[in-house]
């Protein structure tokens, strides 16, 4: 896949996905929607996602 | 890279299952997806619980050879799914999954996330999806709206100018306005489209 470093790491310091990726199992919110128009990047941004599982584990030892 | 993030879940207890919708594809159900999903969740255990594995016998017998029935999957994903400490379950371009068969793809996803508090749900789609995913996940579900920012552009552009251009056909002056009035020009749309829908 064809992509840019560091384009979207934006998203993986919102909020939002903070509390989804790292949030405790009950109660959190299960579920992140991404949406935009054609063509803004929904697709790589998933693509960007070792360093939240990285951090996560971290965290977590 | 999907690869890298699997091989570095597989350590510590965590899966990442990915499918995509496309408007293309041959067969696009709900029993497709989440045979897709379940599959990869499998092949993440290591090794397959007993569980799994009976279930996996018990639907084979059940149905007689035919192919397995979408509550079979679901049955089998949730035991899958709380074999392991956390799970992220990525469906791409949503808009793309017939709109007949979206109810049954969205009923399905609610029982997973009831079932296994574990696992985590990514979604992408077109604005239009977003009232589906209010509906179904009534305070469950986070909504970000992606747009290409200026700062993003500005990096792509940078790497490509180093990378693609003539030496002779770019100048100092020429790439300055480039950096500058393309990130301008696309964010600029973005935010007006933003004020303009919301």
């Amino acid at each position: 896949m064809d992509r840019m470093p560091g384009v979207g790491d934006w998203l993986l310091l919102t909020n939002e996905f903070i509390r989804w990726n790292q949030g405790a199992d009950a109660g959190a919110k299960h579920v992140l929607f991404c949406y935009g128009d054609p063509g803004v990047g929904k697709t790589y941004l998933r693509y960007g996602w070792q360093l939240p599982l990285n951090s996560m584990d971290e965290a977590k030892q | 890279m999907i690869d890298t993030l699997c091989d570095q879940a597989d350590a510590s207890n965590i899966a990442v299952a990915c499918v995509y919708c496309d408007f293309n594809a041959r067969e696009q159900s709900a029993t497709a997806l989440f045979g897709a999903l379940l599959k990869q969740v499998v092949s993440a255990l290591e090794p397959i619980p007993d569980q799994v594995q009976k279930a996996f016998g018990d639907s084979k017998r059940g149905v007689g050879g035919r192919r397995l029935l979408l509550p079979d999957i679901l049955k089998m994903l949730s035991k899958s799914l709380s074999c392991l400490r956390r799970v992220f379950i990525c469906i791409d371009a949503l808009d793309e999954f017939p709109a007949k068969h979206r109810p049954e793809l969205w009923e399905s996803l609610q029982q997973i996330i009831l079932k296994c508090t574990n696992t985590r749900l990514f979604l992408t789609g077109r604005l239009h999806i977003r009232g589906e995913v209010q509906k179904y996940f009534p305070g469950s579900a986070n909504m970000l709206r992606i747009s290409s920012g200026a700062r993003d552009i500005r990096l792509y552009l940078e790497m490509k100018l180093r990378r693609e251009f003539e030496l002779d056909a770019m100048d100092k002056e020429l790439e300055a306005d480039i950096l500058r009035i393309i990130p301008e020009v696309v964010s600029g749309t973005y935010v007006f489209s933003q004020d303009d829908e919301l």
